[in-house]
């Protein structure tokens, strides 16, 4: 009778933190959540997964480059099931740490690590969003010039710089692409400056990668009465009359999907890229500019996603 | 691509990339000749760009919003005088604090406010100074004549300045103050007092500095936009040799610098932009270094002041 007990309270208690556990999540972003952007998708991802699992979240903002690794060792050393880092700058740290730490899942957003047994990364194709971008750039330059200002160069970004030059080339072989980089993810007032140097240049149509800095290349643009691109986070409502369209990189997907999978137990140490057919990307609606693109243009936008999507596109970026 | 037109473009952008830079660094450069460092410019720009901001929406006007963002500068830069002067605290260290407390009260002044709303309100923007006939010259008009008031107003403010510190009693009262604080103590002039005043006098230019970036270059407060232009700021006051004209010069070479690297990454694009990008730094780091040698550097620089009474 005894053994028995014993027997059902163990039972009973390997089965109960099982069943009631409530999954301490730590998001460790590099900027602030206001940002409009890089920082804004996570944190949209992130209460999308609030609503839909049991988890419990800590949110760090604008954690410097110098900090990344203590602030991953202090959510490791508190116990938390999962930490994610999102940028490219988490993947080298959490690839140093993660194996101190078997119980807790690393997931490094925007980036390309994976390594067995807990550390996996979601990224977007950001090259695909940039070819697209590029396309539509290319349709509506009147001026046959277009530019693309980024933050700083870490991978997806050239990914995306590679993109839009040939997307804009695919629709328009003599456009002029250029193309400059602000050093800085959070300058926006360089930002601005850059871009107004660039629509001196020429340039009709811009677009712009990073984080705070988006928002200095879109008041450029605005203020010169050119188009823009918007990249990742719809940037409509902040210029309705400049933004032509903004080509979406969900990354509020890849945070909801990364900790699905923890939930269900189905994620694995790699690295999971999400494109148009996984819902990581897509193009807003042109809402201003539904009535000043030709339908024929706007069907040859249509019709790249679909080649894309089927993988008919040849001369997509190189995934770096 | 090297043209006229170009040139027009590069001056004016250097104008606008100066103007921030040079109200901190003009500020900052009183706050030295009274003796004191304030190494917290980064922090009090901030402040000014996000009070500056608010304020402008909240009062309707531009210049409603340069008047808060100033006596939000003033507030900080008085706990760094209360601190430096009245309880003597090193003054690095309260600089240091500085940065990091203008950091956070603006970015969580921002969400509390209008950063908290979606799409964030647009502020009134300072109309354009256009001066009738000298706007409308070819290539002088476009670069010196069409720019918004705060440009001219700092431009001017390097000139009074200068004439401030020689020509003035209480100019000469500053810098006997920074030079030999016991000697004008002796010669009754208060010590703290003028100290208190310049450190205000720079917190109010430093988040004037803030105000225009945010209100008048970007027509928009996101957080960290003031990156790194405090310190370089503190860069000019050096290379600019505490002289209010020097330093006007220095926050133009430094403007140029920017304007040039953004173009020239357009003009060699098969070149490493990160070459480009670390031009001013490499302007201002060879700079300090020539000037270091003949230093007019104020001898009561950081020092407290400890009354021999």
């Amino acid at each position: 009778m005894k053994t028995m007990m014993a027997l059902a309270m163990a039972a009973l208690l390997a089965a109960l933190p099982a069943e009631a556990k409530t999954l301490k999540v730590a998001l460790v972003l590099p900027g602030p959540i206001t940002d409009g952007t890089f920082n804004s998708a996570a944190n949209q991802g992130i209460e999308k997964a609030k609503g839909k699992y049991d988890i419990q979240v800590s949110l760090r903002e604008n954690t410097q480059f110098a900090e990344i690794e203590e602030t991953l060792l202090s959510y490791a050393r508190d116990g938390y099931d999962v930490v994610i880092g999102h940028g490219f700058q988490f993947a080298e740290p959490a690839m140093k740490i993660h194996k101190q730490f078997p119980k807790t899942w690393f997931i490094v957003n925007t980036a390309k690590v994976a390594e067995a047994p807990n550390l996996a990364s979601f990224d977007n194709r950001w090259g695909d969003a940039g070819y697209v971008a590029g396309a539509v750039a290319g349709l509506v330059t009147k001026k046959g010039a277009v530019g693309h200002v980024g933050g700083i160069p870490v991978p997806v970004i050239k990914e995306y710089n590679d993109g839009f030059g040939r997307g804009a080339k695919r629709m328009r072989p003599d456009v002029k692409v250029l193309s400059a980089y602000v050093g800085s993810f959070s300058d926006v007032a360089k930002g601005k400056e850059i871009t107004a140097s660039m629509i001196e240049g020429g340039a009709d149509v811009v677009t712009s990668t990073g984080n705070e800095n988006v928002l200095g290349t879109i008041q450029a643009a605005k203020d010169a009465k050119v188009m823009a691109i918007g990249t990742a986070f719809d940037a409509a409502a902040i210029a309705p009359d400049t933004v032509v369209t903004t080509a979406l990189i969900n990354m509020d997907t890849n945070i909801d999907m990364a900790i699905g999978k923890i939930v269900d137990g189905t994620i694995e140490p790699k690295n999971y890229l999400l494109g148009f057919n996984e819902n990581g990307l897509g193009l807003a609606p042109y809402r201003n500019f539904a009535d000043k693109i030709p339908a024929a243009d706007q069907q040859k936008i249509t019709d790249l996603i679909a080649d894309i999507k089927a993988g008919k596109v040849t001369d997509l970026p190189a995934i770096q | 691509m090297i043209d006229t037109l170009f040139l027009v473009g590069l001056a004016a952008s250097a104008l606008r990339f100066a103007t921030p830079i040079l109200f901190a660094a003009l500020g900052e450069t009183m706050a030295q000749r009274s003796g004191v460092l304030n190494v917290g410019l980064e922090g009090i720009m901030l402040v000014g760009a996000f009070a500056g901001m608010v304020g402008a929406v909240w009062t309707g006007s531009p210049w409603g919003g340069l008047v808060i963002a100033m006596a939000c500068g003033m507030a900080l830069a008085g706990l760094h005088a209360l601190f430096c002067l009245t309880f003597r605290v090193d003054q690095i260290l309260s600089g240091i604090a500085l940065i990091v407390l203008g950091t956070g009260l603006s970015g969580f002044g921002w969400r509390l406010t209008l950063g908290g709303t979606g799409t964030p309100p647009k502020a009134p923007p300072f109309p354009r100074l256009d001066l009738p006939g000298l706007s409308d010259l070819p290539v002088v008009g476009q670069i010196l004549f069409q720019h918004q008031p705060m440009v001219y107003l700092g431009i001017a403010l390097a000139f009074a300045l200068a004439w401030f510190l020689r020509r003035t009693t209480w100019g000469l009262e500053i810098r006997a103050v920074g030079e030999n604080p016991a000697a004008a103590d002796a010669a009754g002039i208060g010590v703290l007092a003028r100290r208190y005043g310049c450190v205000l006098f720079g917190g109010a230019m430093a988040a004037a500095g803030g105000c225009y970036l945010s209100v008048s270059q970007v027509g928009g407060f996101v957080e960290n936009m003031v990156s790194g232009r405090g310190f370089i700021a503190i860069a000019c006051v050096v290379f600019g040799q505490w002289r209010p004209l020097r330093v006007l010069c220095a926050a133009l070479l430094f403007g140029a610098a920017e304007a040039a690297q953004i173009r020239l990454q357009l003009i060699a694009p098969h070149i490493p932009y990160q070459l480009f990008v670390m031009m001013p730094y490499v302007v201002a780091v060879a700079a300090l270094v020539v000037v270091a040698r003949s230093t007019r550097l104020p001898a009561a620089l950081g020092r407290p002041f400890v009354p021999d009474r």
